[in-house]
């Protein structure tokens, strides 16, 4: 009974939250004008930016431009249709024969796309979306002229992710533009832009980027699905969309990839992946995501392939420290100081000697504040950013240890593991070692050595076991894929990539023909 | 949500119940490092120990002033050595820690009284390392060799170590040797010894900060019988000779001094090859073949090594040499102590095992009468820098 009231309840709240549908205006654009100008000025009232500009040229039906300020490019409306219209009037002896809207419409096509539409609310999702729309006395089609023009951010370099070697062009808030990066880089008419719009209110426009003939059509297929799911009022970033798509959600480590970096995206759209841009965010999302593709940086394949396999190895042992190194540390001095050699656990107990906390204690208090202070850096501006890191390093380096109230090792140990995970290259795959590092050096705390087994066995079990986009998370190391190995922990020379990765890639495929090693009978030199 | 919330109770509640909460923080324990173990009144053991004192052994810059001691002893008696443990505890603020024990001492007078009924306590501890060098203290008790301070080395018992591994000795795993020697048919424990020296030879020792400071020395090794009671002494030299013999001799240095040269050679390559033959009458016969290879360090002559010819003989002198002394020590061994520190027994035992079965209850007695032929194989693989001598003129080469 009890449970039954509460799904009534829940039910009617359901109906209060929905928004307000917009279905009262579908009907057709009447033929007289003065009528269409009241339901659109009914619809757009109260909005400050709209605006109704009519155009009376003596004799001429009367023609309305409808926009929204500052989303469309005015002067080039002056100067493609104002002016024409009002200086030269319409070219005489034609009026008769045609429209005055194929006349504006031939007119308009020169330098932008147009469309006629017949429906008041399409008109309206028209200007909305930076066109503008143009309803002429007597007709009952209106155009749209694209006129988009607002204001954007330039082309930067992307901030999140920085190389020394590779292009320097980072994705915008505006996904035209993002979209012209990504064509600039495959000049191909597979690669393919599906656009998709969503969210009620915000109708942001989403765009499904793949190569034809590369993408699985399985996988593109599950896409279009779980995008198609989505309902929401607003997406106002990428991760909205993530958050619906993901395939476990309430797993610290990311299952999509994201990126600011046309080439990032161009680099696996070629290996068989689906990018998801979406409107008025930088960050473009790529699917399937697996754990290497977080432990690789864009440089990897922008240096010479001996530096880059030396780099990874490398950045596998900081991933293991930055999650293990504290809670090795704290097992050890506190279980097993047998295991430690002798010399350095003198080393330890004279600097832990006397410390007021069990070491336990010590490096929560550590890794709290070492978390406190990166997020402190984050979020402050930039002038007062630095006074942080001084206040860090002095109070919480160096004071601390002289007061007593931390030992050094400890703050080694810290600073080293900080470091350590600022090494992934991804930022969201280090944010989820962060979060599991805490969990070890609970566990650790309290179970020692056992402790860290438990957890490194729980953690292994979690990271096989997660998918995305059906897309085991450890290929091809597990399940293991021998073909792709040579380009996880190692980096092979171009010549020796010859395919992609086979779940995105898929088998019988190539990138790059066989025999390809330069070598000196082919060149290289002259004879 | 009830559901979640009694699954992270059950998950939280073995934090509580578990019989986990051993942790030890670092400084609610005393570092143990070395254990002395000496005979007490009644048949009591005497255990002393030698601790770390962790704020002396800081290294951080500054500090200045007089070198503070990093150790102290502490001794107590009991029964055996648990009850001598709970007794040093009632004078010892922080709990005994002896997971980083590195070294046994043994009182002379206690390996003789036998330590068969003493040793259980460090195999049972699951926290006592195995991994631990052993000696006995010639002439003195433990408690006084623990309380030597180095000048090197801090805590000071960590010197022996040192000492032991650079001679070429067993190292840290004497502890396990002991043990492997003491439950094996064929081979009779051998323990090093340390005795009190100074640093300047044959003078008086200051104290400890003076340039003459109290050392320890490797001074040999003790001889156990089955019992596990020490028997007797070989010295340093012979102690080499019986590593070589058993094969674990790391480096060895040889020099032999004739009327009109002398020569030195450090072997750096030893190996040893025991062939046992076991005669009708049941004579048993061993030929021990010592192999050796090295470089050569010195030579005081006309000699000119570096012609094939008198490097083979220089090489037949170190032979010669080598083995007079290693057979004087093997017979020692047998004639006066009759034990098997050697493990030639267990030789017998790997190479004929059905042969071994029936000699090994009276090992002991047949050790003595067996035959052992040394035989040295020895080779200069390193000259130096030069021929002969640079000290010898033109007419004394003999090329």
């Amino acid at each position: 009974m009890v449970r039954f009231r509460k799904r009534i309840k829940l039910h009617d709240l359901k109906k209060v939250t929905s928004l307000p549908s917009e279905e009262e205006n579908i009907e057709p654009i009447s033929s007289d004008l003065s009528k269409n100008e009241q339901i659109l000025k009914d619809l757009f009232q109260n909005c400050f930016d709209f605006v109704i500009r009519p155009i009376n040229i003596t004799g001429k039906p009367k023609i309305l431009l409808i926009y929204l300020e500052g989303l469309i490019d005015t002067k080039t409306l002056e100067n493609v249709l104002l002016k024409p219209m009002l200086f030269e009037g319409l070219p005489s002896g034609l009026g008769e024969i045609r429209t005055i809207g194929q006349v504006i419409e031939e007119q308009l096509i020169a330098v932008t796309p147009i469309k006629t539409v017949s429906q008041i609310k399409e008109l309206v999702n028209g200007v909305l979306k930076a066109d503008v729309g143009i309803l002429i006395e007597g007709q009952t089609d209106a155009l749209l002229a694209s006129l988009a023009g607002f204001e954007k951010r330039d082309v930067e370099e992307p901030t999140s992710e920085i190389t020394i070697r590779g292009p320097r062009d980072g994705f915008t808030e505006s996904i035209g533009t993002n979209t012209t990066l990504l064509r600039r880089r495959i000049r191909s008419t597979r690669l393919k832009f599906e656009p998709l719009s969503l969210g009620e209110l915000s109708q942001t426009d989403v765009v499904i980027a793949y190569i034809e003939g590369i993408a699985l059509d399985s996988l593109l297929e599950e896409v279009r699905k779980r995008l198609g799911r989505i309902q929401i009022d607003a997406i106002l970033e990428s991760e909205y969309i993530e958050e619906f798509i993901e395939d476990v959600p309430h797993s610290p480590f990311p299952q999509i990839q994201n990126t600011e970096r046309p080439d990032i995206v161009t680099a696996n759209l070629l290996e068989g992946k689906v990018a998801i841009i979406v409107d008025n965010t930088p960050f473009a999302l790529l699917v399937p995501m697996t754990f290497w593709d977080g432990m690789q940086a864009v440089e990897d394949y922008y240096e010479r392939h001996i530096y880059t396999s030396f780099i990874r190895m490398i950045r596998y042992v900081l991933f293991n420290m930055a999650l293990y190194l504290p809670s090795i540390y704290v097992a050890l001095t506190t279980y097993h100081p047998k295991l430690i050699p002798t010399k350095l656990l003198i080393s330890i107990a004279a600097a832990r000697e006397g410390v007021p906390f069990p070491t336990i204690v010590e490096a929560l208090l550590m890794e709290f504040v070492f978390e406190g202070l990166r997020e402190a850096g984050i979020r402050l501006p930039k002038a007062v950013g630095s006074a942080v890191s001084i206040v860090g390093a002095l109070v919480v380096g160096q004071a601390a240890v002289q007061a007593g109230i931390v030992s050094a090792p400890t703050v080694i140990v810290v600073a080293t593991t900080g470091i350590a995970s600022f090494s992934i290259p991804r930022y969201n795959l280090g944010t989820a070692l962060r979060l599991t590092r805490f969990a070890m050096l609970i566990l650790a705390g309290i179970f020692g050595f056992y402790g860290i087994t438990l957890g490194f066995i729980t953690l292994t079990i979690h990271l096989v076991n997660l998918r995305s986009f059906g897309v085991p998370y450890f290929t091809p190391v597990a399940p293991q894929i021998p073909r792709d190995l040579k380009d996880v922990l190692v980096r092979s020379p171009r010549w020796a990539l010859q395919t992609g990765p086979m779940f995105t890639f898929g088998k019988d495929k190539q990138r790059v023909p066989p025999g390809q090693k330069p070598d000196p009978q082919k060149g290289g030199r002259d004879d | 949500m009830r559901k979640i919330i009694l699954r992270l109770g059950l998950c939280l509640s073995v934090l509580f119940i578990s019989g986990c909460w051993d942790r030890k923080e670092l400084n609610e324990q005393a570092l143990w490092i070395g254990s002395g173990w000496d005979v007490a009144k009644n048949d009591g053991v005497e255990l002393s120990g030698q601790i770390v004192i962790p704020s002396n052994i800081q290294t951080q810059g500054g500090g200045g002033g007089l070198m503070q001691k990093g150790f102290f002893t502490i001794s107590a008696k009991g029964k055996n050595l648990s009850d001598a443990l709970q007794n040093i505890q009632t004078k010892l603020s922080r709990e005994a820690f002896s997971g980083q024990r590195r070294v046994i001492i043994f009182g002379e007078q206690f390996a003789r009284r036998g330590l068969k009924r003493q040793l259980d306590n460090s195999q049972r501890r699951a926290d006592v390392s195995l991994r631990s060098d052993v000696f006995v203290i010639k002439g003195s008790t433990a408690k006084k060799a623990l309380s030597v301070s180095n000048p090197l080395e801090k805590p000071p018992i960590a010197a022996t170590l040192g000492e032991h591994k650079i001679s070429g000795g067993r190292g840290n795993t004497a502890y396990l040797s002991l043990l492997m020697a003491a439950t094996s048919d064929g081979l009779r424990p051998s323990i090093p010894v340390l005795e009190f020296s100074s640093s300047l030879d044959g003078e008086k020792k200051g104290n400890e900060n003076s340039a003459n400071p109290p050392l320890l020395r490797l001074a040999g090794v003790a001889i156990f019988d089955k019992n596990l009671k020490m028997q007797g002494l070989l010295n340093m030299e012979e102690n080499r000779h019986m590593l070589w013999v058993m094969g674990i001799l790391q480096n060895l240095t040889i020099s032999f001094k004739k009327k009109d040269m002398n020569a030195s050679l450090t072997l750096n390559k030893l190996s040893s090859k025991i062939e046992p033959h076991i005669s009708k009458n049941q004579q048993i016969t061993f030929t021990v073949t010592l192999k050796g290879e090295g470089s050569l360090k010195e030579n005081n002559s006309g000699l000119d090594v570096q012609s094939p010819n008198n490097l083979k003989r220089l090489e037949k002198e170190f032979e010669k040499i080598s083995q007079k002394q290693v057979q004087q020590t093997v017979t020692k061994v047998q004639k006066k102590y009759g034990l098997d520190i050697f493990g030639l027994g267990e030789v017998i035992h790997r190479k004929k095992p059905n042969q071994w079965k029936s000699l090994k209850y009276d090992w002991d007695k047949r050790f003595p009468e067996a035959d052992i032929i040394v035989k040295t194989d020895i080779k200069i693989k390193e000259l130096g820098m030069d021929g002969p001598s640079l000290l010898f003129k033109e007419s004394e080469i003999k090329k």
